[in-house]
């Protein structure tokens, strides 16, 4: 026993990039739900997300299957977000990549201006919900692209999302890494601290009364440090974002969960 | 939101016996905006609640709900399903309806076994 556990542990440092304290098993954040929220998160005809995954599946067949086939040919596209996008997009993340196939439908054209514009946002998180739930069980593999150029713009992203993750920001003077690598498990207010995984998204978060991306959440985070918010698709929440699935190389998606 | 868009489940536990009871849930994805939110930007959300929910078994109201801006969104309704003591010789049907503030309106129906 003891040794699997080395050698888990060994297996974690691996994969997590420096800089992040890897002492500890890593945990998704249904792991810290209340037996409640978790009851009503295994039981589809209570769980409020079983409404979104109902529609992102007539989206799908609506909107996309004409050219991506069938939702279970596309297992590793949760997976592998967020990436550089092609034809000097940036980096781009699962929502964002449906929003650009959206505006790029023919169908769509009024649509999609900006990325995720807020009319369309929840058929975004549809989408997203039965993507996520198709790749459940997939481990997280975001990987650095192989062209060279690639490579080093990609190491940029990540490195600047783990100077975020690690930088005090608002009237809270917090950093990230301050409650989700040193303080998980404690208690703020009546929520337990995680460690910010992002292995269940998108998210039903019962103070939204709805369900949201990993885009959301930081933007929930950033509010609650009291910092300036960025807004949505901003670069530094996709990096944030990219450094967070990087952290989480190796764990499985557990697809769309609630939460607090 | 599109009525269209609004996608509604109703699941149904219990054996189908006459005098018997059933459990039901229904769940509405319905925003329920109370009219009182505001965007990021300031301007005000527009209400859009469901006014009424009406739950028939066969052609018979079981009951109404008067609903408001007191409910969350995405509805959660579980409810009792009485059934008679002699049961029809059909299938019976149990129907859930829904009207909200915009005039928009959705249903559902289950076919009990």
């Amino acid at each position: 026993m003891f040794g699997l556990c080395v050698w888990l542990s060994t297996a974690v440092l691996a994969q997590t990039p420096a800089g992040i304290s890897a002492a500890q098993a890593r945990h998704s954040g249904s792991q810290y739900l209340s037996p409640q929220l978790l009851a009503l998160q295994n039981d589809p005809a209570r769980n409020p997300l079983s409404l979104f995954l109902e529609r992102g599946q007539s989206l799908w067949s609506a909107q996309c299957s004409a050219c991506h086939g069938d939702i279970a040919s596309l297992t590793s596209s949760a997976a592998v977000f967020p990436r550089l996008g092609q034809g000097g997009l940036g980096l781009v993340n699962l929502e964002d990549q449906i929003a650009i196939c959206q505006k790029r439908g023919a169908t769509h054209d009024a649509l999609g201006q900006s990325k995720a514009s807020a009319v369309q946002e929840e058929d975004i998180v549809a989408i997203s919900a039965v993507l996520h739930q198709t790749a459940k069980g997939q481990i997280i593999r975001t990987e650095a692209p192989q062209a060279q150029a690639d490579k080093a713009q990609w190491q940029l992203h990540l490195d600047q999302g783990q100077k975020l993750y690690t930088s005090r920001m608002g009237r809270m003077n917090l950093a990230c890494m301050h409650c989700h690598d040193q303080k998980v498990g404690a208690q703020m207010r009546a929520d337990t601290i995680s460690q910010g995984h992002p292995t269940g998204f998108p998210i039903y978060r019962m103070s939204w009364q709805t369900a949201g991306t990993v885009d959301r959440r930081l933007r929930a985070c950033y509010s609650g440090v009291q910092a300036p918010v960025p807004t949505t698709g901003s670069i530094e929440l996709r990096q944030l974002e990219l450094y967070l699935k990087v952290r989480a190389n190796g764990m499985a998606l557990d697809g769309p969960s609630i939460r607090r | 939101m599109d009525a269209a868009k609004i996608p509604m489940r109703l699941s149904v536990t219990g054996a189908v016996a006459a005098g018997g009871t059933l459990q039901a849930v229904l769940l509405i994805g319905h925003p329920m905006e109370s009219g009182f939110r505001t965007m990021d930007s300031g301007q005000r959300i527009a209400k859009n609640v469901i006014e009424s929910v009406q739950v028939y078994l066969d052609d018979g109201l079981l009951f109404q709900m008067q609903t408001g801006i007191g409910i969350a969104s995405n509805p959660y309704v579980a409810f009792s399903v009485p059934l008679p003591s002699v049961l029809p010789a059909h299938a019976v049907v149990l129907r859930v309806t829904w009207q909200d503030d915009k005039g928009q309106r959705g249903a559902i129906e289950r076919v009990l076994r």
